[in-house]
């Protein structure tokens, strides 16, 4: 029960900030719904990181999101490359889990942006751009609000 | 090829089939199969975990349509409402995911549905279309798993029993090199899909089914794992040269008056004190501490009842083998519980103190119940108090005898504490921490 508190208020809070963000910036809750699903996936599997290991964390998460979302990219318009690019980007992070818990956590973190780009197809209409920077700050979002959440419940 | 170098090429076959499959005969919807695909496949430990999960995700997928079809029957569509809901729904698959992973597949379903049907698509045109996705997904997954380097389950149950229970071996003989829990769970990630072959199927008579396997190996592991810890401490006092006694009839004292103060102490924070039989034997000690129940480990039995230790001042316990406990009982009578133990090294006697209510132990000696506890490292805390003489007699009963030592020259204890009491020299050691 208190894991699933927790991930919801990782979610809740993920969504509500990037909500905000978004109808600021005047583009429809697709991007809302993105951190709020990816603030899910990481709640899923709490991880105990020091501070520099979060802040790298941090740093990754909203870069590989981005090349997620290339990819989500290329499935609307190169289906075929799209499928490989993300057959291939799945694969790797399972073969990742041959390098011990480092390496399942790297894969864990190239697979979760994949996955949510599948559940959650982003169109934001607007800027060219303004899709990119919205998925970096989503990522960025849903791992800083699930890190926090978490650090407060522990 | 490692296990993980396996899964990630069932992996890629399972996700070029679910492409291949999704876009040419579900091009609107192609990443339900891709999906489905995904999580089947995703840390599937064997082909009937592979198979198992497929069933979940279908009957949750169809759970999760059902009742999105009942929601937008009753529920006005509305924006807050919806995302309400989604977010409920939310909580609560990731409140009932540990318990069944069915659970988590209704609450995606319905989440997708309710973020579907806030978009404007009907949730009942869908039913069939996402059914037939889920299934086909779950079969590319299945397909894979079944044939690139496939993983047999029974095999990994069998391996996984066997890794269990020389586990449990290994810590019933004194070590605690092994940690029970992640056994239990190994075994538990891969017994659901063996539990529902077993329900469906039944079991062969000549045959133990797999599930019964983990079931009867959980059994074992939880009895020894939920077992109260009881904390050892031992105590012994030495010569220069590493005896504990001498050859006369007369206990060579070699305690220094503080030491004796000291070691009083340490005892009253314990709630058995133990020595063998040899020792009860030859010394007869009064053994002696407020609250404290006097243990001795026989495997004879053979014991005189006027002895010190069946005086009736404490609480008395004789840990013995059948045959020994058949002689005690008629020759002590009720002056001590005797309790039946059948193999007489650390953990046997651990536990049965555990099943006496005891929690804390004091190991004093001799020889053999040192060199028992100390080479198997059963112990918390070790204190040898070191006495400022020889004793030179290579007949006198030394500290430890010859045995394989868990705390060889790889494997140093912890010096705790150094003092001087008296003209004895007191080291307390503990175990390295993990």
């Amino acid at each position: 029960m208190k894991a699933a508190l927790v991930g919801i208020a990782g979610v809740l809070a993920s969504f509500g900030a990037m909500y905000a963000i978004c109808m600021h910036a005047g583009v429809n809750a697709s991007p809302a719904i993105l951190a709020a699903a990816l603030a899910a996936g990481l709640a899923r599997r709490p991880e105990k990181l020091d501070l520099r290991a979060s802040l790298t964390k941090l740093a990754s998460l909203p870069l590989i999101a981005l090349g997620a979302a290339l990819v989500g990219l290329a499935l609307r318009t190169l289906p075929v490359l799209g499928a490989l690019l993300f057959c291939g980007g799945v694969t790797l992070s399972i073969w990742l889990r041959n390098y011990g818990e480092r390496g399942s956590a790297i894969g864990r973190t190239i697979a979760l942006p994949l996955l949510t780009m599948l559940v959650v197809p982003l169109h934001v209409a607007g800027a060219p751009g303004l899709g990119a920077l919205l998925v970096i700050v989503a990522g960025a979002i849903a791992y800083a609000c699930t890190f926090v959440v978490q650090r407060l419940a522990a | 090829m490692t296990i993980h170098t396996r899964m990630a090429l069932q992996m890629l076959v399972a996700l070029v089939l679910a492409f291949a499959i999704g876009m040419l005969a579900f091009p609107q919807h192609w990443s339900w199969v891709v999906l489905t695909a995904f999580i089947v496949c995703s840390g599937a430990v064997g082909r009937g975990d592979a198979v198992y999960k497929g069933l979940l995700r279908v009957a949750g997928a169809i759970g999760g349509t059902l009742v999105a079809a009942v929601v937008s029957r009753f529920v006005p569509p509305s924006g807050v409402i919806d995302a309400t809901l989604i977010f409920i729904v939310l909580f609560i698959g990731m409140w009932l995911r540990p318990i069944n992973y069915a659970y988590w597949a209704a609450c995606a379903t319905l989440i997708f549905a309710l973020l579907q049907g806030s978009q404007g698509a009907g949730v009942g045109a869908l039913f069939g279309i996402r059914v037939s996705c889920i299934v086909i997904g779950a079969l590319c997954a299945v397909v894979a798993t079944w044939f690139v380097y496939p993983v047999r389950t029974e095999l990994l149950v069998r391996r996984r029993v066997a890794d269990a229970r020389a586990a449990l071996r290994e810590v019933q003989r004194g070590s605690r090199d092994h940690d029970l829990r992640h056994h239990l769970e190994q075994l538990e990630r891969v017994a659901p899909p063996v539990r529902l072959h077993r329900a469906v199927f039944g079991t062969r008579s000549d045959t133990p089914h797999p599930a019964t396997l983990i079931d009867e190996t959980q059994a074992r592991l939880r009895t020894v794992i939920e077992r109260p810890k009881v904390r050892v401490y031992v105590s012994v006092a030495v010569s220069l040269d590493g005896y504990i006694d001498d050859r006369s009839d007369q206990r060579l004292v070699l305690s220094s008056p503080e030491d004796l103060a000291d070691m009083r102490l340490a005892r009253e924070q314990c709630d058995a004190l133990l020595v063998g039989a040899e020792t009860v034997r030859r010394d007869d000690p009064s053994l002696r501490s407020p609250n404290a129940a006097r243990v001795t480990v026989t495997e004879s039995g053979d014991l005189d009842p006027a002895l010190h230790f069946f005086d009736g001042s404490a609480r008395t316990i004789v840990l013995t083998g059948n045959e020994g406990a058949q002689r005690l009982r008629a020759r002590i009578g009720d002056r001590a519980e005797v309790v039946v133990i059948d193999r007489f090294d650390p953990a046997a006697i651990i536990a049965a103190l555990a099943d006496c209510g005891l929690h804390s132990l004091f190991v004093e000696g001799g020889t053999r119940i040192l060199t028992a506890f100390l080479a198997a490292g059963t112990f918390d805390r070790l204190r040898v108090a070191i006495a400022p003489f020889f004793v030179g007699d290579a007949q006198a009963p030394r500290l430890v005898n010859a045995a394989s030592f868990l705390n060889d020259a790889k494997h140093r204890l912890v010096l705790r504490d150094v003092r001087a009491l008296g003209d004895m020299a007191v080291l307390e050691y503990e175990h390295p921490r993990p």
